[in-house]
């Protein structure tokens, strides 16, 4: 937990959506080009 | 009148102003059905994302999601993924062969792929009753939130949403309505970024509202719901998003395949934000207002009270926006599956370009008029609206659609005893073990997923295959893509 009392559950969210929505746009345009 | 509410009343003229002259212009360029309901296929990714975020966004969201974070916390943000799995589904196997196929509406490609007018009619069917319920919702919600903020009566408020909607969506179709989606994100995203400012200067910032909502309930900082009941809703939400007519019928709209898959990328990327700035406002409600009767009410009462009018006004036609697009983007679908996969093959065959857009014209005002009554009579609370259709909706569509594009053996009858079957055991579900979910863990849509599945994989094995003419836009579409590829470069 941190030190303003939100824990991973709030933090670890936007790390992980972006995470997601690059590692998306990467397949996206490998699928783009027929891989 | 106040000095507040002509603000607000100026922004809405004007947000209506913008969104009826948008409507008019589609209209100058309906001439075809194929205009009507696909917008002639000219959609690119920036608008093709923007329409699947605003059809996906409803009034649940900043209604039922920013109350549910109000109640419970930060824990149900991680919901969003198990949508974004649903849309991932989506684009892997859904949305290239649907839009590589081309059609006007999602019950063609039932037609087509299992090469049956039966299967046809019974998903255009489906999705008519289906989506007249999720309709019944919005309308309800619209009603809630006008009696809340405005003490309008729901009534007015209801047919203020089907008069501005119905208008612009059957004077323009789809090609209006893409545009109007554009413009209602943009709206929704402006109205959210207005409040979460204003929130958090009113709470003191991060630190101070995570402390303070720690000492009121240290899960509502930390996980309120344990991973089994977010994965269980997380399934319910990927099963219906990766087959949902809604946004399906959309795909046809875009550009090409590629269009498709930036458009979903850009829609979850949007949704990201949208869903960020919803937990944030909904935590800091909360700080604000640590008891509230309802937590439904968290958002009216955000632009009522904590912002300044014009902000208030603007998060407040960004919650009509998140309505609107979504009615809209149904009264398409049920629009289109009456017009075109009904009326057109069942009743006349033989009717002109210009009288099918009537009928769809016609269609949009009565199966817009219709959930009107049904809001009136309050069934159920909104959010339990929409859970409960989604559910239907995932077991009579996902296993023909994300299975059907999969599997080549899938049969007509196969299809027919999925669509069926699937509905049934949801419904059976619903009426009956579902009131104990909280000891067994299963969920109808899990049921009537399963039931689908299984009904799918033994008919079709037991009936004869599909023909292969009809088989080859959906299976050796990414053959002739290449190929055609190879050719051009």
């Amino acid at each position: 937990m941190s030190a303003d009392g939100f824990g991973w559950s709030f933090y670890g969210f936007f790390g992980a959506a972006a995470a997601w929505v690059a590692a998306y746009f990467a397949w996206a345009v490998r699928a783009g080009r027929g891989r | 009148m106040s000095s507040d509410s002509a603000v607000f009343i100026a922004v809405v003229v004007t947000y209506l102003v913008i969104v009826l002259g948008i409507g008019i212009w589609g209209y100058l360029h309906t001439r075809t059905e194929e205009e009507f309901l696909v917008a002639g296929r000219t959609i690119g990714p920036w608008v093709g994302g923007c329409v699947l975020a605003a059809t996906q966004i409803s009034a649940g969201t900043f209604v039922g999601t920013l109350g549910r974070h109000y109640l419970t916390g930060v824990s149900w943000i991680w919901i969003w993924f198990g949508a974004w799995s649903g849309w991932l589904v989506s684009a892997l196997v859904v949305a290239p062969k649907l839009r590589r196929f081309g059609a006007l509406t999602v019950a063609d490609y039932v037609g087509k792929r299992f090469a049956s007018e039966g299967a046809r009619t019974l998903a255009a069917a489906l999705i008519i009753v289906s989506y007249t319920i999720y309709l019944t919702a919005q309308f309800q919600a619209s009603g809630e939130i006008a009696s809340a903020v405005f003490g309008v009566e729901p009534l007015a408020a209801m047919l203020g949403l089907i008069a501005t909607t119905g208008l612009y969506t059957l004077l323009g179709g789809v090609r209006s309505s893409s545009y109007v989606d554009f413009l209602q994100t943009v709206l929704m995203i402006l109205g959210l970024f207005l409040g979460v400012p204003v929130l958090l200067h009113t709470v003191g910032g991060v630190q101070p509202l995570g402390e303070y909502l720690g000492s009121l309930d240290p899960r509502i900082t930390q996980w309120w719901f344990s991973w089994r009941e977010l994965l269980a809703t997380s399934l319910a939400f990927g099963l219906t998003l990766a087959a949902a007519p809604y946004e399906m019928t959309r795909y046809y709209s875009m550009r090409d395949v590629q269009t498709v898959r930036y458009a979903i990328g850009i829609s979850m990327g949007i949704q990201a934000v949208i869903g960020s700035c919803v937990m944030i406002l909904g935590l800091g409600m909360r700080g604000v207002f640590p008891v509230l009767p309802s937590p439904d009410q968290a958002s009216s009462i955000l632009a009522a009270t904590v912002m300044s009018p014009l902000a208030g006004a603007l998060f407040l036609v960004g919650m009509m926006s998140a309505i609107m697009s979504t009615v809209n983007s149904i009264l398409i679908v049920t629009a289109g599956a009456f017009a075109h996969d009904l009326y057109a093959r069942l009743v006349n065959p033989h009717a002109s370009q210009a009288h099918l857009l009537l009928v769809n014209r016609v269609a949009i005002v009565v199966l817009g008029a219709v959930p009107v009554w049904f809001a009136l009579q309050r069934f159920g609370d909104v959010q339990a609206i929409v859970v409960e259709q989604s559910k239907f909706i995932a077991s009579f569509f996902f296993v023909p659609v994300v299975v059907g594009l999969s599997w080549r053996r899938g049969t007509k009858q196969g299809a027919l005893a999925a669509m069926a079957g699937g509905f049934l055991a949801c419904l059976g579900w619903t009426l009956t073990l579902q009131r104990t979910v909280s000891e067994h863990g299963v969920d109808a849509v899990e049921v009537g997923v399963a039931a689908s599945a299984l009904l799918f994989v033994v008919v079709s094995r037991l009936t004869p295959p599909t023909p292969a003419a009809n088989l080859a836009v959906f299976f050796d579409g990414d053959t002739n893509a290449r190929s055609h590829d190879a050719a051009v470069h």
